[in-house]
């Protein structure tokens, strides 16, 4: 990728199988309009030609190129509709797979249902083989950029040699863990580890606009690790935004934001520290069981925002993650927004995702490369991802104007907003 | 191919006598049907238009399918032109 971002459904997936298909079936009602359109051109032309002396006129020469021309473009028009409906075919399969995985955990009967429709699309020429291709190149991509390190300079390529061969083992070690993925019904066990939430500022605010906005509410460089906003709306109900920062590693020894809630969460799935914080930080702020919480997450704030999403007391409705070391598996009203730079190395502990997308169909994900990596480490840098998604905001995809249109539409309804921050520590 | 324009070219349909009542049938008939043609035409450009702003996807797996759409509309534009022009110049040319 060259400069700009690549928006994707998530996954192989580049748009949801139900955008394009939309697209390839109103394509088509086209094509059969400009088709009887040709028709009426041709007619109108032998209409003409009944006119004595009218036979060699230039006009009705002209008519019959317009008939000609209208019916290869009608022609083109079809084709173009089969090939969307085609790949509409491919990735719908892709999605349902996905689906029936995730619903033979929590709803057998459920995933059994989709296999009528799954048959169906296995049955039709070509679509096997091409969800057999996709997996083959998303499988190959899906590190691009982690273990090619950028530096060329000839001090530092030797040191660019280790770290890409150590990024390379790093990647091996997830992989055979398999931890990055998170399967349906994934829950946090063993005990809470005690932590402490207080309340360092408070005040008015007003609602997040877009999506470098809600990067950067995030807390990254505050006192406080968690940000918590409680809109109240013009109908009185209330509901909140929470934003989390990344690993603090210089936070002392009572830092909950530290490598072991890293690892207790990543590799043992068990409840961290900065975890529990989280939550006691939006009863703190007054959130109640049942009360919509929408979650934006930078790297270990990501990888809470996953498995709070994924269980937790709150209808956790909207997630946005960047650098998210872990993929969740979200229910299908769930819609995640995931900002990830090629060759975060934080990114990549989540092995590149669900490969049939999750979520709702109005999930997507941003990936940026990142120009002049001067370190392994810069894509995985907060500013980076404020910059990511500064150019999401930008980019004009339909998928981002509707969260725009949707989420933060909404939360520009609220009469109020409170802006809370609390610093958490152990203990 | 959409041809070029043609400001000013005349047709060559009216006879130099008057035309009988079955010829300006005729030509009646076929300025509704161009017409018609043209309103269709029309609508499939206002039809691209949209589906090229819903088919607004940032991702190069689908990029080919946004110039495929973008170069129907374009076609279909140029060709909305050619048959206005048409329609006009036929009925200038039998209509007083």
């Amino acid at each position: 990728m060259s400069g700009g971002v690549e928006i994707s459904s998530g996954g192989a997936i580049s748009v949801d199988s139900g955008a394009i298909r939309d697209i390839g079936r109103r394509l088509s009602l086209l094509a059969g309009q400009v088709n009887d359109a040709a028709g009426m051109v041709r007619d109108a032309q032998q209409v003409l030609m009944r006119i004595s002396g009218a036979r060699g006129d230039e006009l009705v020469g002209q008519l019959m190129a317009s008939a000609r021309r209208l019916n290869g473009t009608s022609f083109e028009g079809a084709w173009r509709a089969r090939s969307a409906q085609s790949m509409a075919d491919v990735f719908e399969l892709v999605e349902l797979r996905g689906q029936q995985a995730a619903l033979a955990v929590t709803d057998p009967a459920a995933a059994l249902r989709l296999e009528d429709r799954i048959e169906q699309l296995e049955a039709l020429p070509f679509v096997r083989e091409r969800v057999d291709q996709l997996k083959a190149d998303w499988l190959r991509h899906r590190f691009d950029g982690i273990t090619d390190q950028p530096w060329d300079d000839r001090l530092v390529a030797p040191l660019a040699g280790v770290v890409g061969g150590t990024m390379t083992m790093a990647i091996g070690e997830a992989l055979k863990l398999n931890r990055g993925v998170l399967p349906p019904g994934t829950v946090l066990t063993g005990d809470a580890p005690p932590v402490t939430v207080t309340k360092v500022s408070t005040g008015d605010a007003q609602p997040v606009r877009n999506l470098e906005d809600t990067m950067k509410r995030v807390p990254n460089g505050h006192k406080g690790q968690i940000v918590v906003e409680k809109y109240t709306m013009s109908d009185k109900s209330v509901r909140y935004v929470t934003y989390i920062d990344g690993t603090r590693p210089d936070g002392g020894p009572d830092e909950p934001w530290d490598m072991e809630s890293n690892a207790k969460m990543y590799l043992d799935r068990q409840k961290s520290a900065s975890q529990q914080a989280v939550l006691a930080a939006l009863a703190a702020a007054g959130a109640n069981a049942g009360d919509q919480v929408d979650i934006v997450g930078y790297s270990q704030g990501a990888m809470i925002g996953a498995f709070t999403a994924m269980d937790s007391p709150y209808d956790v409705k909207t997630v946005i993650a960047a650098g998210d070391p872990v993929a969740p598996t979200l229910r299908s009203g769930q819609t995640i927004v995931n900002l990830a730079n090629i060759a975060d190395p934080a990114h990549a502990l989540a092995l590149g995702g669900q490969f049939g997308g999750t979520g709702s169909p109005d999930s997507f994900t941003v990936e940026r490369d990142i120009p002049g990596r001067e370190s392994p480490i810069d894509p995985h840098l907060y500013p980076e991802y404020v910059e990511t998604a500064r150019q999401a905001d930008a980019s004009g995809d339909v998928r981002v104007q509707k969260l725009h249109d949707t989420f933060f539409a909404q939360l520009g309804e609220a009469t109020s907003v409170e802006r809370m921050e609390f610093s958490a520590k152990r203990g | 191919m959409p041809s070029d324009g043609h400001p000013g070219r005349m047709y060559t349909i009216s006879a130099a006598t008057a035309p009988g009542s079955e010829d300006l049938w005729a030509v009646f008939s076929a300025l509704r049907l161009l017409e018609e043609a043209a309103d269709a035409v029309g609508g499939a450009c206002v039809q691209t238009s949209q589906l090229m702003d819903d088919a607004h996807w940032q991702n190069k797996g689908v990029q080919a399918l946004r110039w495929r759409l973008s170069e129907l509309h374009a076609q279909l534009v140029s060709e909305s032109d050619e048959l206005r022009f048409e329609h006009d110049s036929l009925a200038s040319a039998v209509l007083p």
